[in-house]
């Protein structure tokens, strides 16, 4: 009899053992990832709000040499940019075999002046450029081409 | 029971208290990148109304272009761009010297700043970039 109410107490144990192991490792897991998640969503929010560039073309004359257009953008902001990663859309279409120099490093950092450059027919005519980084900042430039 | 019990609770208590400090962490992180994003941000757009330039002279005989801070705040001269007939010549400015003081990093409101350029600047059109947002052109 006492044998068999001390293998009770012992399943006992081990149930509300393991029961609460089980809930003290969600309860760990879900309050891990939602640090996480504030930890990660506030970063990206931080270097988002800490990225700004602009296009410091002289809108009366953008250079065009060989068929290759030449856009200037200066990293103003205080993040470190993947010059890489960037996109350039000319009047809403996306350009494409994008060549970038100026650059000391692979990087683009605050400060510096990257050109980008690729190879456009422009038609006489005002034209729309916007140039984003990785992370959706953008910078436009609005620049005429006179026949 | 009351054993069971009380291991449970103490593994839940434990579990709580560690959640409690790693969700409480999470929250100082988001605070901080928070708080610091929006001292940049501020910093930032006060910097960008206190910037101004203004070129005074583009001499293509001596190659100078010759320019005088506006704004409220300094700048660094080596924080100059200039585009010559739309092209950047930044690599082409031999010397950066402010009136008065020489050469220099800091280039304060008021004062004149005098970059020697390499590269021919007759019959040109000049844009000058300084900062972050402080622009100005010439012919």
């Amino acid at each position: 009899m006492a044998s068999e109410s001390s293998m009770t107490q012992t399943i006992y144990f081990v149930a509300a053992v393991v029961a609460a192991t089980v809930l003290a490792g969600t309860m760990l897991t879900l309050s891990y990832q939602a640090a996480e998640t504030m930890r990660d969503g506030s970063t990206a929010f931080s270097n988002q709000a800490q990225t700004d560039i602009v296009i410091i073309n002289d809108p009366r004359e953008v250079p065009i040499v060989g068929g290759a257009i030449s856009i200037y953008a200066k990293n103003v902001g205080a993040t470190i940019l993947d010059p890489f990663q960037s996109t350039v859309f000319l009047d809403g279409q996306a350009m494409s075999n994008l060549t970038f120099s100026n650059l000391p490093g692979h990087s683009w950092k605050p400060g510096e002046v990257l050109e980008i450059r690729f190879a456009v027919t422009l038609a006489p005519g005002d034209h729309a450029l916007k140039v984003v980084t990785e992370n959706g900042i953008s910078a436009t430039i609005t620049f005429r081409v006179v026949a | 029971m009351g054993f069971s019990v009380t291991a449970a609770t103490a593994i839940l208590f434990a579990a709580a208290f560690i959640s409690l400090a790693t969700l409480l962490s999470g929250y100082s992180a988001m605070q901080t990148n928070q708080s610091e994003a929006e001292r940049f941000v501020y910093q930032h757009s006060l910097d960008a109304n206190r910037q101004g330039i203004e070129i005074l002279d583009v001499n293509g005989t001596t190659r100078t272009i010759s320019m005088v801070n506006r704004g409220t705040i300094e700048l660094a001269t080596y924080d100059v761009d200039v585009m010559v007939n739309g092209t950047l010549r930044s690599t082409d400015i031999a010397d950066r010297v402010v009136i008065g003081v020489g050469n220099t990093s800091v280039w304060f409101p008021g004062e004149t700043l005098v970059l020697n350029m390499n590269c021919s600047l007759a019959d040109t059109t000049v844009l000058v970039y300084a900062g972050t947002s402080a622009c100005a052109c010439a012919g």
